[in-house]
């Protein structure tokens, strides 16, 4: 046997949701897993199951029966962390998080025909143990709410606004700021109008721009898709990719829903530029990455005891010089678009496309009226060799489905201006 | 106090491919309880891996519940066939290297970027205090494998109840698209009539259609569907109980036996599918199923059998493969932008398309049904063309 590794998560959560008024769907979970890895002859065998170790390790060798190129960066990592939160969520009263939830829906009820609050808390308790006598033990807590309202006007539309971070209770204390947002806008939207389509200038919000960055460029330098031959980026290295004043970072520690303080490798988290000024300087790496293709391994993440797969973390679009007003101006004729419902990408091609929550049209550098339903669709490396970048960088946090695991991330930029398709309904 | 348990036990063996190579064997055990209780007609839930904590804590959280339920379901159910294959239970590594050497064998000209290939057994039970038991036992195998050559890439799926993949026609349909993807060209903007394989439908359909058909998204506010309405002349039916269907099951996730529901005929809304509390109000039709085995039971579709009338028409069409970003669609107004994957038209690959639109009106739209039936997800339908669609 090279190598082996074992991992341990116990996970709880509380979900309270708060349907048209009524708590409904309450619900508590408590989920214990280990998962086992052992690397033999290049070849991996996996078991997952909560199992004695000594069995868990027997079943995974069993699995590592053929042989492989696979290899390792043995790194020794030890530590412990316990996140320090004002309020831990459960020395909250049940009665109070309901109470909240109530408060919240009670700001956008009268502008919809049907809302939706919920409330969350997880923590995770997470121990790994390897053959190189890696010791890593850490518990993390997660708390956040989302509200949503549907709206009927000239169409039925919804729209959603997410507060989420690492950390306790002490993460909502704008949750009624969000709420007001969404009671400001929503009657608006279900009134807009269908957006323009085809290409044209478009000015990005930092939610927008921030799920393009994790989209359409941080997909492309996970270092598993460079080994798959399945990314534009392979092979470049040092090579100019985007414009210059174009920097790019993922940073687990950050503060941000996609915190950890080490990865599911047992790896210290750490801060990587992944580029700087156009300039591509480094890939996201596991282990095996890492120790394939040179670089430092620690972004290995899974969603409960599943496979670690290369993953992002906080990642975001370092701030420049533009202010809000300024972008506007540079876009003349275009769209404003703002919010994110979501993308997807094609790392193999860079062909990506995501959805804004709604947009304005800018005309003469001003914006006018709202549209709705509106997509973007494009080419990241095109894109990216011209862009005008905002001063000010917002995160909004989110979930990332690569591989069907879902894990906690944030997307972090600035306001962004830059040339892509637009298309919608 | 009434009380349900749903008791989940699955296991499971996998292969991991990453550029061409065999590179990872995984098995898997994984069990545990979901449990819901009814105190004073509130209704509380909760899961753990042990069936009296997981009880306890339902319990404890029913006292701030307003979901209101005045019973659990009980009664019959009639067996639904060919959703178990003994032969996957005997499958181990060895039988996963036949496949994996199969697999690359099938490939010649493309690279396999990454495939994976499992096959897994689910056991549920379902018990509660109005006297319910219910056992069953299903087997289900997929293979995803992705696809490059030369900037192009691909991607095609297959699945089963039993043991047996269609591997080698998978394989050599992933390995086409890549090869065609890699001398794509742009196409003007303007209206061309399409036509979407099947797993472009599901994709569409998946995100923008099936969730108007939702009662609880209709008794909420969040559908515009209502009986009568009529959208063109398709045929939508939920059917858990097509022999062999990935979505095919004796009953729900909360006990009741499975039936087909017409929700669409010939264009006109004939019906919604049901969970358990919703079914007082409109109607039994057994989809209050789990997201995960450890969510609480929802009205979500089973597998959807899509009719229409046949065509044969498709040499001026754009046909499409597979779609990216259809997650995003808006499921209340049925609006939605993709961005195309793999198509084709007039034997030439095409790129860097979007097509936009509301699933509603493109119903009116559609112009017939060609090809072959395949169940992709929980989707059962031939291709499908539509007239008259912008694409940018």
């Amino acid at each position: 046997m090279n190598f082996y590794d074992i991992r341990e998560i116990e996970a709880t959560s509380l979900t309270i949701q708060l349907e048209n008024g009524k708590i409904e769907k309450p619900k508590y979970d408590h989920a214990k897993a280990k998962g086992f890895r052992v690397l033999k002859n290049g070849f991996w065998g996996i078991f997952e199951g909560d199992v004695p170790d000594e069995v868990g390790i027997k079943i995974a060798e069993g699995n590592a029966v053929f042989e492989s190129d696979s290899e390792i960066a043995e790194n020794i990592s030890e530590g412990r962390y316990v996140m320090k939160v004002k309020v831990r969520p459960e020395d909250v009263p049940i009665e109070e998080k309901v109470e909240l939830l109530k408060d919240l829906e009670k700001i956008i009820r009268d502008v919809c025909v049907s809302t939706k609050v919920v409330y969350f808390e997880n923590s995770r308790v997470f121990r790994y143990v390897d053959s190189c006598g890696s010791e890593v033990e850490y518990t993390v807590y997660r708390t956040g709410v989302s509200i949503t309202g549907v709206g009927k006007g000239k169409t039925l539309q919804f729209l959603s606004r997410r507060l989420m971070k690492a950390g306790g209770f002490e993460v909502l204390k704008n949750a009624v700021e969000t709420a007001e947002e969404v009671r400001k806008i929503l009657p608006k939207l279900a009134n807009a109008g269908s957006p323009p389509s085809g290409e044209m200038n478009v000015v990005m919000d930092p939610s927008l721009a921030g799920v393009f960055v994790h989209e359409a460029f941080g997909h492309a330098v996970e270092a598993d898709h460079v080994l798959q031959g399945a990314t534009v980026l392979e092979g470049r290295l040092g090579e100019r990719v985007a414009d210059e004043n174009v920097s790019i970072i993922d940073d687990p520690t950050l503060p941000e829903f996609g915190f950890f303080p080490f990865d599911d490798e047992g790896i210290k988290a750490e801060k990587k530029v992944i580029v700087e000024n156009g300039i591509l300087k480094s890939f996201l790496h596991s282990r095996e990455t890492a120790k394939k293709l040179g670089g430092r391994a620690g972004n290995a993440r899974s969603q409960g005891v599943e496979i670690p797969i290369v993953r992002m973390s906080n990642t975001y679009l370092a701030p420049s010089d533009y202010t809000f007003e300024e972008l506007l101006e540079e876009c003349g004729e275009g769209v404003y678009l703002v919010g994110s419902r979501g993308g997807e990408t094609n790392p193999s091609t860079g062909y990506f496309h995501f959805n804004a929550q709604y947009g304005y049209l800018v005309k003469g550098g001003e914006l006018k009226e709202m549209v709705r339903d509106v997509s973007l669709a494009g080419n990241t490396l095109d894109i990216l060799r011209n862009v005008k970048i905002g001063s000010r960088i917002d995160f909004d946090p989110g979930f990332c489905g690569k591989a069907g695991q879902l894990v906690p991330v944030s997307d972090g930029s600035p306001h962004v201006l830059c040339k892509a398709t637009v298309g919608g309904a | 106090m009434d009380w349900e348990v749903y008791h989940y036990r699955t296991r499971g063996i996998s292969a991991e491919i990453e550029a061409g190579k065999l590179k990872v064997i995984e098995s898997y055990a994984e069990s545990g309880f979901a449990a819901r209780v009814i105190v004073k007609g509130r209704v509380g839930f909760a899961s753990s891996a042990s069936r009296e904590e997981a009880i306890k804590m339902a319990e404890k959280i029913a006292k701030i519940s307003e979901d209101v339920l005045d019973d659990f379901p009980s009664g019959r159910f009639r067996r639904v066939e060919g959703i178990y294959d003994r032969r996957v239970e005997d499958i181990d590594s060895n039988f996963l290297k036949e496949e994996y050497e199969r697999l690359v064998s099938s490939i010649s000209r493309a690279k396999i970027s990454s495939a994976k290939i499992a096959h897994e057994i689910e056991e549920v039970e379902i018990e509660n205090s109005y006297g319910l038991e219910c056992y069953e036992k299903s087997t289900i195998s997929s293979m995803l494998v992705e696809t490059v050559h030369d900037g192009g890439s691909g991607y095609e799926v297959c699945d089963s109840r039993t043991a047996e993949l269609e591997i080698e026609e998978t394989a050599r349909r992933a390995e086409e698209l890549a090869l065609e993807s890699s001398r794509a060209r742009k196409i003007e903007s303007s209206v061309y009539d399409i036509v979407l394989e099947p797993i472009a439908v599901h994709q569409l359909f998946f995100y923008s259609l099936y969730p108007s058909f939702s009662a609880e998204n209709v008794e909420k506010g969040r559908s515009r569907v209502r009986i009568g309405d009529k959208y063109g002349e398709i045929t939508i039916i939920d059917d858990p109980t097509v022999r062999g269907g990935l979505a095919s099951c004796s009953f729900d996730d909360e006990g009741v036996n499975t039936v087909p529901t017409t929700l669409m005929e010939n264009g006109v809304v004939r019906g919604y599918y049901s969970d358990w509390k919703h079914s007082k109000k409109y109607g039994i039709t057994a989809n209050g199923f789990r997201m995960e085995n450890t969510g609480y039971p929802s009205p979500m579709p089973s597998n959807i059998v899509v009719k229409a009338d046949d065509t044969d028409e498709s040499e001026k069409c754009i046909i499409i493969h597979s779609l990216i970003g259809s997650h995003t669609a808006n499921p209340i107004s049925g609006d939605f932008s993709l961005e195309v994957m793999n198509a084709n038209y007039r034997g030439s690959a095409v790129k860097g398309m979007m097509i936009y639109g509301n699933i509603f009106d493109m119903l009116k739209r559609l112009e017939g049904e060609l090809g072959e039936v395949r169940q992709i997800e929980n989707t059962i339908t031939k291709s499908l063309k539509f007239g008259k669609i912008r694409i940018i």
